[in-house]
């Protein structure tokens, strides 16, 4: 029964990522530990796994869903629609004679050495490109006016196409967005239902593929978010739920599902959580600087956070091929998962995918038919995984399936078997070690000075191993690694960036003018969280200039602080020099050094509410059961195989160990040794320099 | 008289067992640490041409100079830094390398490819002994010489291309000699951007060092170097192993170049590739003399191009090193196009690299149809002039490459608007041109009609068109393909594609000719640059109607074309697809 009496909200936080298998949910209430469930998405309504979730969670604390504060969530309906290249109906106006820069982008191909390849359609088809003569000079000057006449016309015909959404782009028009503004008068005067998406608000830089490509990816999911926030947000309501809903966005900040929101912020949506959780979890255990790994069935997601803060890059590509200029959390992904299949290549290397059994036929262990090996049966055959106890006790397993998947791929490389299981894990983690050391160096540092924070099903199976490829001395493994990306949606600030691009030597600006900019942007950015209803104390405006060499082409973004005066702007010169320095190893102080961009990241930071550790007792081996696994480091060693939940706090324990918990299993080397610390995370030390 | 060109050194240190998982993981951070040296130098750098066409490559050898693990940007760059690493062994023995020393090179008769293309080499070190060399090549905006970005289609010899530079010690023990630094800097056109570069490079050497170094301290040095050598068996047998599948056979092409670069005839470029075995030769006897204009290849362009074409065919995903040569054999005759005397002019010979890939491909197209695709545009219309920037008003050279239709083939159609084969740089921002330079791009489009009929089309090309905004400007037009003979073949009853040419419309509506021409050009006057379609696989009377519709609906065939050429039934300006069907089953 649905009370019909006011219900006072009370601090009640949840948060809920849906995924493509599950949909994570926790509950967090002020004074108490965090409550988190796991249900099965329905891909087909995302809403109905949500609501159940919500139903269950309210269950298990006691507390009536009505008197939840705010639901964060992280959605996977902007990156389904664009992986399955499922996009709304676009039309595209742009400059006359530039109908086709979508369409030739960089002009260059996929593959430098197929030559039969293909290239992804354009999201637009030519058909629905359409063309106004007009032009604006690099100053904004107008160079030709547009003809309102003839703007009527070609929206007419486009709309007569059952157009779903338009986006607009003109030449120059972040330098003067008077004749994208009239277009879209034109529109919603003929369709006033119509989304129109304009490029000088949606990516007003320069270089007009990526600003066309950006505004139309905007234009093409728009539509399929906004029914998708609206359809939750009713469902919402009609059980009565008031609390407020914000949506994770890629740049890692949320976002309030009641605004407007910008939908192609939404691609890495579900990701982003995991790696603001991280940051956030790391930072409490002590650690600043960390990589982060994310191992699930088909592939690894890896991240770099600095000085605890989740690394963003400016730009992104969707799908391989669609450049798309947002601030986005900075994830890369390696085809390498606990499914990847092992095999011997033509020139007799040993390759661990990206072929992946997938869940059907799955690993050889799973019986259903799989006879190649994976990574999973190589841990299941050097006794990581317990075959009697798969994926908590759920699922039956075959190891002796994994053995002959393994010896196969074995005596055709000649070798014996646990050297190949090994191998395989070996491979799999120098895939995952080489991204990760190319993800340092292009920040320029150098991943020994790092922590590593594993998560996902398959990430702390292999993560002290990685670490010790990588020179990483500490490991930490969050309480929850299964249900991260849920819990950084608790953790994660409403955010909302700008950009004003201003070329100019930094030597010559005028600092008055650029500092009447960047107030402007800072106004942009209140307003939008006053919409946001986040109060003025909660606010924090993150100012920064994208800087380069005169002559260079691309820019280092480099924060300031303050009211820009020419002391200022000569700082963030000298700053810009010692990042330059640090990231390519080279500088030149006597250069000219020019501005590009001023950036304006405007936060309203949400309240935090207190995690609490776990209340393991004080172990001893004894308490610990046995079982044998196999170790680079000595062989087939009988092992402790302990339970999460019974570790103490702060308590030493001496590697090799296995610790299984629900949703992971945590591999301790020999040679390391791990504690849990008071917030509930299981630190590994590798110890040494080794 | 003939010259194999030497392909093989691989004369390394006595065998160690590298097992199939040692190769994988020791083999991968060698790569991953090429790709790293290549982030450096990309993101680093001061040209567009570096930066935003991507015009660079950066490779790790091992101690005797096989090249062992490059970062691929290009495919003109495949295998080359060896020639010139070859070339820097003769003055400067290993043996006598320090820590800190740098090495530099771009002659075209020392190695090298062409002038604008200069290579950076760094020893690498483990202890006191020699680990590897680092090396990058990277295609400076200009390097001197009579024509601004110092390629010139009408040279007559090396001298007018500007500063060659045979192997010189850049660096001695960590310090740069700064004498070459100004010197390099007094002679060319854009000394910043040059100074900016070479430091970009230098550094993504200095990087790779760091890389071999750790991975010598991590894996030891004897397992480092056994991998090396094992990485190079590897990628010859995966290209064995693909080359014993293909049937044994010889066979012919010829391709022609529209000139010689100076006004003269046709220049034949003849290929013959015999396939026997685990051996694959690529034979260019009977090819024209050397050219009296800029685009004779010199030897490592030429090879560039055969390991392109090869890998291609035979297998593409094959990593590149000295491994990959194992199986090729090519044959360049002294004194002929692709291998010119001294000093024949060579600044523009990556037009003739894609003609010489087209031709093998065109070969290999007789032998091997299902791993092969009709011709594709290898006219690299391009332009290069001296304008100014309109804001700091120092002189700049703009330069801009057009990509065109990649042919058609017996899976699909060609892609439309791409660069093609040895080159894969990018087309310059209209937004960048505007804001860097006096010149307006007044419109990027790609041509209805352009790519060759078939069942299966081929790529359109792109129109490109330029405006001077201010000031008078001078410069230079090039491209190949002009020749309709020339233009990209059809395969298997497919049509050909559409020549390339370009245009100089004066203000008054005067429109020249160009093909490869030098002009003066007032504010108002308009360069329009056109590029051919590929060339279509099949009759054109078998496509598919619906694909024939969607074409006609999006303006990328005509009205006209689908009726006459495709057989398609029109009513309403449209293809009726179903009675099309009709027509054809009568």
């Amino acid at each position: 029964m649905v009370a019909t009496k006011e219900i006072q909200q009370e601090d009640v936080y949840v948060g809920i990522d849906t995924g493509g298998t599950f949909t994570d949910c926790i509950l967090s209430q002020k004074g108490k530990a965090p409550i988190v469930i796991k249900v099965h998405s329905t891909p087909s309504n995302p809403a109905e796994a949500i609501l159940e979730g919500l139903e269950r969670l309210s269950k298990l604390a006691g507390i009536p869903i009505q008197k939840v504060n705010s639901i964060s969530h992280g959605t996977t309906v902007a990156t389904n629609a664009m992986l399955q290249e499922q996009w709304a109906k676009v039309g595209l106006v742009t400059t006359k004679g530039f109908r086709d820069v979508l369409e030739i982008g960089t002009q260059m191909r996929p593959e430098l050495y197929q030559l039969q390849q293909q290239k992804p359609a354009p999201i637009v088809p030519r058909n629905l490109r359409t063309e106004v003569a007009e032009r604006m000079a690099p100053t904004g000057e107008i160079l030709e006016s547009v003809s309102k006449e003839e703007v009527y016309t070609v929206l007419k015909e486009l709309i007569t196409e059952d157009i779903e959404s338009l986006a607009v782009v003109l030449l120059f028009s972040y330098a003067n967005a008077e004749h994208e503004s009239l277009i879209r008068e034109v529109a919603e005067e003929l369709a006033p239902d119509l989304y129109v998406g304009i490029s000088s608000e949606i990516s007003p830089e320069f270089r007009e593929y990526t600003r066309t490509s950006t505004t139309v990816i905007n234009a093409a999911l728009t539509p399929i978010v906004r029914r998708y926030i609206r359809h939750l947000r009713r469902e919402l309501k009609n059980k009565g739920i008031q609390g407020k809903l914000n949506i994770m966005q890629s740049n890692g900040g949320i976002i309030s599902g009641e605004a407007e929101v910008a939908a192609h912020n939404l691609v890495l949506s579900g990701p982003a959580g995991g790696i603001v959780a991280a940051a956030e979890i790391a930072k409490n255990a002590g650690f600043s600087n960390v990589l982060t790994f994310d191992m699930g069935g088909t592939s690894s997601d890896i991240g770099i956070i600095i000085d605890g803060e989740p690394q963003v890059s400016e730009k992104t590509t969707v799908n391989g091929v669609y450049p798309l200029q947002i601030p986005t959390v900075d994830i890369h992904t390696v085809g390498a998962g606990g499914g990847s299949i092992a095999w011997k290549d033509s020139g007799g290397a040993l390759k661990v995918g990206p072929k992946s059994a997938g869940a059907s036929p799955g690993p050889a262990c799973y019986g259903k038919g799989g006879t190649e090996p994976t990574v999973t049966d190589a841990n299941l055959h050097l006794g990581r995984l317990d075959a009697q106890n798969f994926l908590g006790g759920e699922f039956t397993v075959y190891p002796e399936k994994s053995q002959d998947a393994l010896q196969a791929l074995a005596d055709n490389l000649g070798l014996d078997v646990e050297r190949v299981a090994l191998g395989i894990l070996d491979v799999a983690n120098a895939n995952m070690a080489g991204a990760l050391r190319v993800v340092s160096s292009q920040r320029g540092h150098d991943p020994r000075d790092f922590a590593l924070i594993a998560f996902g099903g398959a990430g702390p199976l292999h993560a002290t191993a990685l670490a010790r490829e990588l020179g990483v001395k500490n490991v930490i493994i969050p309480a929850t690694p299964g249900v991260l990306c849920a819990h950084g949606l608790l953790l994660s600030d409403v955010r909302h960036d700008f950009t004003h691009t201003e070329i100019v030597a930094l030597e010559k600006a005028d600092s008055l003018q650029l500092e009447r900019s960047a107030a402007e942007l800072e106004q942009r950015g209140m307003e939008r969280l006053r919409e946001d209803g986040i109060p003025s104390d909660r606010v924090r405006l993150n100012r920064t200039l994208d800087l380069r060499y005169k002559g260079q082409e691309y820019y280092l973004n480099v924060p300031i602080e303050g009211k820009i005066t020419k002391e200022l702007l000569e700082q963030a010169m000298q700053d810009f020099h010692t990042v330059h320095e640090r990231t390519y190893g080279h500088a030149a102080v006597h250069e000219p050094v020019e501005m590009v961009n001023l950036r304006l990241s405007a936060f309203g930071e949400v309240e935090r509410i207190e995690s609490h550790p776990n209340n393991g007792k004080n172990l001893t081996n004894g308490n610990a059961s046995y079982r044998s696994v196999y170790f680079q480091q000595g062989g087939w060693t009988n092992t402790p195989i302990y339970k999460r939940e019974q570790l103490g706090v702060d308590v030493e324990i001496k590697g090799p160990a296995i610790v299984m918990q629900m949703d992971t299993t945590i591999v301790v080397e020999p040679g390391q040794s791990m504690r849990n610390d008071a917030q509930g995370n299981l630190i590994i030390s590798l110890g040494g320099d080794k | 008289m003939s010259q194999q060109s030497q392909l093989l050194i691989e004369k390394t240190s006595e065998e160690q067992v590298v097992d199939a998982i040692t190769l994988e993981v020791v083999y991968s951070s060698l790569l991953a640490a090429a790709d790293e040296m290549s982030g450096v130098l990309g993101r680093s750098a001061y040209s567009p041409i570096i930066r935003e066409m991507i015009d660079y490559s950066c490779g790790i050898f091992d101690p005797v100079g096989n090249l062992i693990a490059q970062a691929e940007n290009i495919p003109a760059h495949l295998g080359s830094m060896g020639s010139a690493l070859r070339e820097l062994f003769r003055d400067f023995p290993p043996a006598s390398y320090k820590p800190g020393d740098a090495f530099l090179v771009n002659d075209p008769y020392r190695g090298g490819q062409h002038t604008p293309d200069l290579h950076v080499f760094t020893p690498a070190f483990h202890g006191d002994r020699l680990v590897g060399i680092c090396g990058t090549i990277a295609h400076h905006a200009d390097m001197g010489g009579k024509n601004p970005g110092t390629e010139g289609f009408d040279n007559q010899s090396i001298f007018e291309e500007g500063l060659r530079i045979p192997p010189v010690q850049l660096a001695d023990s960590g310090k740069i000699n700064l004498a070459i630094m100004t010197i390099i800097a007094g002679n060319v056109r854009e000394p910043n951007a040059t100074m900016g570069d070479l430091r970009a490079q230098i550094a993504s050497c200095r990087f790779g060092e760091g890389r071999l170094t750790e991975l010598a301290n991590r894996y030891g040095f004897d397992t480092l170097l056994a991998v090396m050598k094992r990485s190079m068996d590897y990628s010859a047998l995966r290209m064995q192993t693909e080359l014993v599948k293909m049937k044994d056979a010889e066979s012919s092409a010829i391709g022609w170049l529209d000139d010689d670069g100076a006004g003269g005839d046709p220049v034949k470029i003849c290929v013959k590739v015999t396939k026997n075995d685990q051996k694959i030769t690529v034979d260019f006897t009977g090819t024209d003399p050397q050219m009296a204009g800029g685009m004779n290849v010199p030897p490592a362009a030429a090879t560039s191009a055969v390991l392109y074409a090869i890998k291609s065919v035979v297998d593409p995903e094959t990593p590149q090193n000295q491994g990959c040569f194992r199986p090729i054999e090519v044959v360049l005759p002294k004194g002929s196009a692709v291998n010119p005397h001294f000093p024949a002019a060579v600044s523009l010979r990556h037009l003739a690299v894609q003609r010489i890939a087209d031709t093998i491909l065109r070969a290999l197209a007789n032998l091997y149809p299902d791993r092969t695709a009709a011709g594709t545009f290898v006219g690299f219309s391009s332009l290069a002039i001296d304008s100014w920037h309109p804001v700091h008003e120092n002189p700049r050279v703009i330069q801009d490459d057009l990509g065109g239709g990649m042919g058609a083939h017996p899976n699909g159609d060609g892609i439309d608007a791409v660069d093609t084969h040895c080159g894969n740089v990018a087309i310059l921002p209209a937004e960048v041109s505007e804001l860097s330079y006096l010149i307006r791009v007044r419109s990027t489009e790609l041509i209805p009609d352009s790519g060759g009929p078939g069942k299966w089309r081929g790529g359109l090309g792109i129109r490109r068109e330029y405006e001077i905004v201010e000031r008078s400007h001078s410069g230079l037009v090039y491209t190949e393909q002009s020749n309709p003979d020339f233009a990209p073949w059809g395969m298997n009853g497919g049509g050909s594609g559409s020549p390339a040419s370009i245009k100089l419309v004066r203000q008054g509506g005067e429109e020249i000719e160009m093909g490869k021409s030098y002009f003066e050009a007032q504010p108002g006057d308009r360069i329009i640059i056109e590029t051919s379609g590929g060339g279509g696989y099949g009759d054109p009377k078998t496509r598919e109607p619906q694909l024939i519709y969607q074409d006609v609906l999006e303006g990328k065939i005509s009205v006209d074309a689908a009726e006459n050429i495709y057989g398609a039934v029109i009513q309403d300006s449209q293809v009726d697809v179903e009675a099309t069907i009709l027509k054809r089953s009568k």
